[in-house]
């Protein structure tokens, strides 16, 4: 089903758009979710709450794309429930990537809520190859293997190609008179 | 969680914000999605036998983390703890004799953030001296401090393989190799050990689980992956570019910490002067590298410490300084030795 007929379910308040919705994409909310949470149980917790507040924000919200509505949603609840349960179980692989990106960002934390926008006009000085790299480790949570697997390159190689962009970012913002 | 954290958590969130451009043009189809190892399927499996449950509950007391190997070939079966004199199981009891007296020898090299997979190499110590199938069990400890080393206890099945022949291609030596893979990992030191049937080890080695290596050249141990001794006063380790042709022209400075039993807790020992490394590239078609000596006496102030004791951890904090004065950190965790 595409995302206009599932959108429709919701408008009409049919209950089958949540089934459409888990149907196209749930095993992506799930991967998205797990990327952050790496507990089963957790993730699919957060991909029935994405449901939820997909079922309860569509109408008002038409979203352009389902995918990126609901990877958006489900990235957010993710991340508050790892906040949640940090005290008591760690996800190293995700600390370390936020940690590489924040050690490039150079923006004090008052002007944090720039980033955004800067990051969308960075994202389009960089090659197609560089800026799947850069948002697929960054937004979606995959790992360097993954990464690399996907894209037909070494680990190896993954990890100088996203040192760069890092190493590209800061001096971005550096440029723009960003400093801590 | 400290403020670098909260900043960096607070950033990656802000990251969810670009434009749905970006985030739909790098999704990554599930189907050329590298299969990940199942990490849960394996476990509950196990958790339904009968020592997997024995096992567990230990576990949960030590609120030790899971484990898994290989999809579908080698599920996680019931560890091999020995009986004690009166017949009860316990915990396998370790000690440490000399590296001489087994008969085979591992070797596990390093592990990085991104390979979660431990290739395991067994070689028979005699030309000629076959394998004789003692590698069905694993069992892998984190070394934590000097109090309680086995913090951590995972166990491993492999295949069960026949006798591994000595060949002409691993000139007259027998050589046996196996790949594990491992999930939850934390940063430190860990030790493998190859069970045998009766769940005796036959070797151990130590090898550390680190971070990705974010600076500009790639670093090693020297003696084959083999971490220092407690006799050493210099950390030998190999600088090696990252890619051919690449001239190596840096600032260092290092830090050496005694890690506690609490991983965040570290204790610094000293930290060296910075120092210049240069590995001039002379062939566009080769790495350069270049084994430094990172002296704890220079990270002292000239005292001479000698890394005192026996399966103590450490970490060397290797500093990069870039052009613009920007500071990278690696840290490097060790374990020390007595007797290598």
């Amino acid at each position: 089903m595409n995302d206009e007929s599932i959108i429709s379910l919701y408008f009409a308040r049919d209950e089958q758009a949540i089934a459409e919705t888990a149907a196209v994409y749930g095993a992506y909310c799930h991967r998205l979710s797990m990327n952050i949470l790496r507990d089963e149980g957790e993730a699919e917790e957060c991909v029935n709450d994405t449901y939820l507040k997909v079922w309860n924000s569509i109408p008002p919200d038409r979203p352009l794309s389902m995918r990126a509505y609901l990877g958006r949603i489900v990235r957010n609840l993710s991340l508050n429930r790892y906040k949640a349960m940090l005290r008591r179980k760690r996800n190293r692989e995700l600390e370390a990537c936020m940690l590489e990106l924040s050690a490039c960002v150079t923006l004090p934390d008052d002007r944090l809520d720039d980033l955004p926008a800067l990051l969308d006009d960075f994202l389009s000085t960089l090659r197609d190859d560089e800026r799947r790299l850069f948002v697929g480790r960054y937004w979606h949570g995959y790992t360097a293997e993954s990464l690399a697997g996907a894209y037909g390159i070494t680990p190896n190689a993954a990890v100088l190609r996203l040192r760069r962009t890092r190493e590209k970012l800061r001096a971005y913002l550096t440029e723009r008179g960003y400093k801590i | 969680m400290n403020a670098e954290k909260t900043r960096a958590l607070r950033i990656y969130e802000k990251m969810g914000d670009i434009g749905d451009r970006y985030i739909l043009d790098a999704e990554i189809p599930a189907e050329i999605l590298p299969v990940p190892a199942p990490r849960f399927g394996g476990l509950r499996r196990f958790l339904n036998s009968g020592w997997g449950a024995a096992l567990i509950s230990g576990i949960v007391a030590l609120s030790v983390l899971a484990f898994i190997i290989r999809a579908g070939q080698n599920p996680p079966v019931e560890p091999p703890p020995p009986a004690n004199s009166s017949g009860e199981t316990t915990a396998p009891v370790l000690d440490y004799p000399p590296a001489q007296e087994q008969p085979y020898t591992i070797y596990v090299p390093d592990v990085s953030y991104s390979n979660h997979r431990i290739p395991v190499t067994v070689t028979a110590k005699e030309k000629g001296q076959s394998l004789d199938a003692p590698f069905r069990n694993w069992k892998i400890v984190k070394l934590m401090g000097t109090s309680d080393p086995h913090q951590a206890d995972w166990y491993y099945s492999a295949e069960e393989v026949g006798a591994v022949l000595p060949s002409e291609e691993n000139d007259g030596y027998a050589v046996y190799q196996e790949e594990l893979t491992v999930y939850a990992w934390n940063r430190g030191v860990y030790r493998i050990y190859a069970l045998n049937e009766n769940g005796e080890y036959v070797d151990y080695c130590d090898f550390a689980f680190f971070a990705d290596n974010p600076l500009p050249f790639e670093l090693y141990w020297v003696s084959n992956g083999r971490v220092p001794t407690s006799r050493n006063t210099h950390l030998e380790v190999l600088f090696q570019s990252k890619y051919r042709g690449q001239t190596v022209d840096c600032e260092i400075q290092w830090s050496i910490y005694r890690i506690e039993n609490d991983p965040e807790t570290k204790i610094l020992i000293g930290t060296s002067e910075s120092m210049r490394l240069y590995i001039p590239s002379t062939d566009p078609d080769e790495f350069v590298t270049k084994t430094v000596l990172l002296s704890i006496e220079q990270a002292t102030g000239g005292s001479a410490v000698t890394l005192p004791s026996y399966d103590v951890v450490y970490e060397l904090d290797l500093h990069y300084k870039t052009d613009s004065g920007e500071i990278y950190d690696f840290p490097i965790i060790f374990a020390v030795h007595d007797n290598e």
